[in-house]
């Protein structure tokens, strides 16, 4: 299986709105990660989402009408999530998660029919940061874990995030 | 006997020949009951190539088997769609059960496991253009119906209302005491009788005890013969189904006879059942080469289930629910749970991402809705049948290993896809639907992102420029 902690969505590959890009641009977005020492941090253009079953890069871009606030703004560009810690931010994170996940995973994110979220080790090992959940949120993964960004905005989806966070203890 | 049908329709019988039985055996103990981690025989490298989107909550597939290539997607809302053997999609519906009534809908869609789940085209639907359909009522509160229409051979891609209204005839109108746990998957066997699937009614944990009460048709697979023509009976039992006679009335003897015939007596016993101590099978398929039966029991919190009945079953087979889910006890308290097995085992099961209350979470082979797809014979494949998981998106194959003499379950893809439902086409190629479907704030079965139709192919053959679905790169 291929790397689900992958430097090459790391780094100057563009906008993470892009579509699919072609090879020489991804090999330019590792040389960057490379070149950045492997920080982790993002460049200005912003970051390569990928999709969780296959690591193949996925278009990120708003849904029709959506408004992309400033924090989903903020988060494609640095893979931070500025919602992290924001007590207005999470509770209505918490109502997403009541109305959107607990059927699958629980209240208390322990699992039934979808995996545990409070776990040590996620199904997606590329869950435990921020972008990886949001790609997995995002574009989804296998079977039931669908791509909820065809059902919300990216910026319910920060919020959600920043609530799970709070589940795992 | 299935195997008798199935005999004649090969001309065997005629050549002087015998019929091999199926080298398939089912499991006599649990350690023969096969697990994900085994390994087909051969090499199996699968793909699912999109054949058609835009589907409206997916909920079945089928092929009429009359030689025009066309498949019939079924959508939860009560429409049935046609796909021609291009992949494109008719705009106008092949029946639409939402129209036929100016009052409303005819079918109930209010939680998500409500709605139109199956269709099954009469064997020879090409003479009688007879097709069978099987939803939960709006009109009945939610009981199921299965309800026969017949196509106007001028109109054979659209069953008009007016058409739908005046030929329906209804087979059977069936109870639901709760809103979950129908089942709804039909199939006609290769003896020409209908198969139906029945979930024990719902809630949770068989609160009526279905499964293992013979005066329900809840928690059964039934089977009946449609070719009465007359529309005032809906339907006969057939002379061989195990307890058609089991609760006729006789005079009473005490002795003389023997306790095997005091057995055989069920008062109250349902004639149209064929099997029970199922929980929800929603999808079941005969594999077209030999009439054996798969059928997926969709489990409850922690297994799910495939059972296999040879062509030569004779019926009254009892799958334990809810005595027993798979080789579990049921209810399941621990890793150490001791019971009985009652009943007949499955061949294979798979666990739920927590196989027992208290268990460390799995991150592999692991599952929560088993969906058969249909029996794969090709790419590979002898007799496989192929299993969705609703839940993890996980596709395996489940087949018999002459060499090891036992069953097998192998992980073939893991996939994004949200398997409902599955079939065969005409040319026996397994077919695939998933939905967008959800649970949570259902806002109803047209407001969900569409899902589409697959077509599994091996993976050397999908052609060009084919969309094939996203599948987990190891």
């Amino acid at each position: 299986m291929q790397s689900d902690r992958s430097t090459s969505r790391q780094g100057g590959a563009g906008s993470a709105s892009s579509p699919a890009r072609p090879l020489f641009h991804r090999i330019g977005a590792v040389a960057l990660a490379l070149a950045a020492g492997l920080t982790g941090r993002a460049s200005a253009d912003g970051i390569v989402f990928r999709h969780a079953l296959d690591n193949q890069p996925i278009e990120v871009k708003p849904r029709q009408g959506e408004v992309v606030t400033e924090a989903v703004k903020t988060f494609l560009a640095s893979g931070e999530n500025p919602y992290k810690g924001d007590e207005v931010a999470l509770s209505a994170g918490k109502k997403l998660y009541l109305q959107w996940c607990q059927g699958c995973h629980l209240p208390d994110g322990t699992g039934r029919i979808g995996p545990s979220l409070i776990d040590d080790t996620y199904n997606y090992p590329r869950t435990n940061t921020d972008v990886g959940m949001f790609e997995v949120i995002y574009a989804g993964a296998g079977g039931a874990m669908q791509p909820f960004g065809k059902r919300m905005s990216q910026d319910d989806i920060l919020k959600i995030m920043a609530y799970v966070r709070t589940l795992k203890k | 006997m299935r195997l008798k049908v199935v005999a004649r329709l090969l001309g065997i019988a005629a050549l002087g020949l015998t019929l091999p039985v199926a080298a398939q055996t089912v499991p006599k103990s649990a350690d023969e009951v096969a697990r994900p981690g085994g390994k087909l025989p051969g090499t199996v490298n699968i793909a699912l190539v999109k054949v058609a989107d835009g589907f409206n909550d997916p909920t079945g597939v089928a092929s009429a088997y009359d030689g025009t290539g066309r498949i019939f997607v079924v959508e939860r809302v009560g429409r049935i769609r046609v796909v021609d053997k291009d992949g494109k999609v008719q705009e106008e519906p092949f029946l639409d059960l939402t129209k036929l009534n100016p009052l409303g809908s005819e079918v109930q869609t209010g939680f998500v496991e409500q709605g139109l789940w199956s269709v099954a085209f009469h064997p020879r639907f090409r003479e009688n253009g007879h097709f069978f359909v099987h939803f939960s009522s709006l009109p009945f509160n939610g009981a199921a119906l299965i309800v026969r229409f017949t196509v106007d051979p001028s109109s054979p891609n659209v069953v008009t209302a007016e058409q739908a209204n005046k030929t329906a005839k209804v087979i059977m109108s069936i109870p639901q005491p709760y809103y979950n746990h129908y089942g709804g998957g039909m199939q006609f066997g290769p003896d020409g009788y209908l198969y139906i699937g029945k979930g024990d009614g719902g809630w949770e944990g068989d609160p009526l005890d279905a499964g293992q009460r013979l005066d329900t048709h809840l928690g059964k697979m039934l089977r009946i013969d449609v070719n009465v023509e007359d529309d005032s009976i809906p339907y006969k039992v057939p002379a061989d189904n195990p307890f058609r006679a089991a609760s006729r009335d006789q005079l009473m003897r005490l002795f003389g006879v023997t306790e095997l015939d005091f057995s055989k007596i069920r008062i109250g016993a349902k004639p149209e059942i064929w099997a029970y101590g199922l929980r929800n099978p929603y999808m079941f398929h005969f594999d077209r080469k030999n009439g054996g039966l798969f059928i997926a029991d969709v489990g409850q919190n922690h297994l799910e289930e495939i059972n296999y009945q040879p062509a030569n079953s004779k019926g009254g087979e009892n799958y334990g629910w809810s005595r027993n889910m798979g080789t579990n006890c049921h209810p399941m308290t621990g890793p150490d749970d001791k019971c009985p097995q009652v009943g007949v085992l499955p061949i294979a099961e798979y666990p739920h991402e927590e196989p027992y209350p208290g268990a460390q979470k799995l991150t592999e082979n692991w599952g929560c809705s088993a969906m058969a797809l249909g029996v794969a014979n090709y790419a590979g494949m002898d007799g496989v049948l192929l299993v969705g998981d609703w839940c993890s998106g996980r596709l395996w194959g489940v087949g018999w290993d002459k060499s090891a003499n036992k069953w097998q379950m192998q992980e073939l893809l893991h996939t994004s896809l949200q398997f409902t439902a599955g079939n065969t086409d005409e040319d026996g190629t397994v077919l695939a639907v998933n939905c967008y479907c959800f649970y949570l704030d259902d806002k109803g079965p047209t407001a969900n992102p569409p899902g589409a139709l697959w077509r599994v192919v091996a993976a050397d053959q999908v052609p060009a420029g084919a969309e094939v679905a996203r599948v987990r790169v190891r």
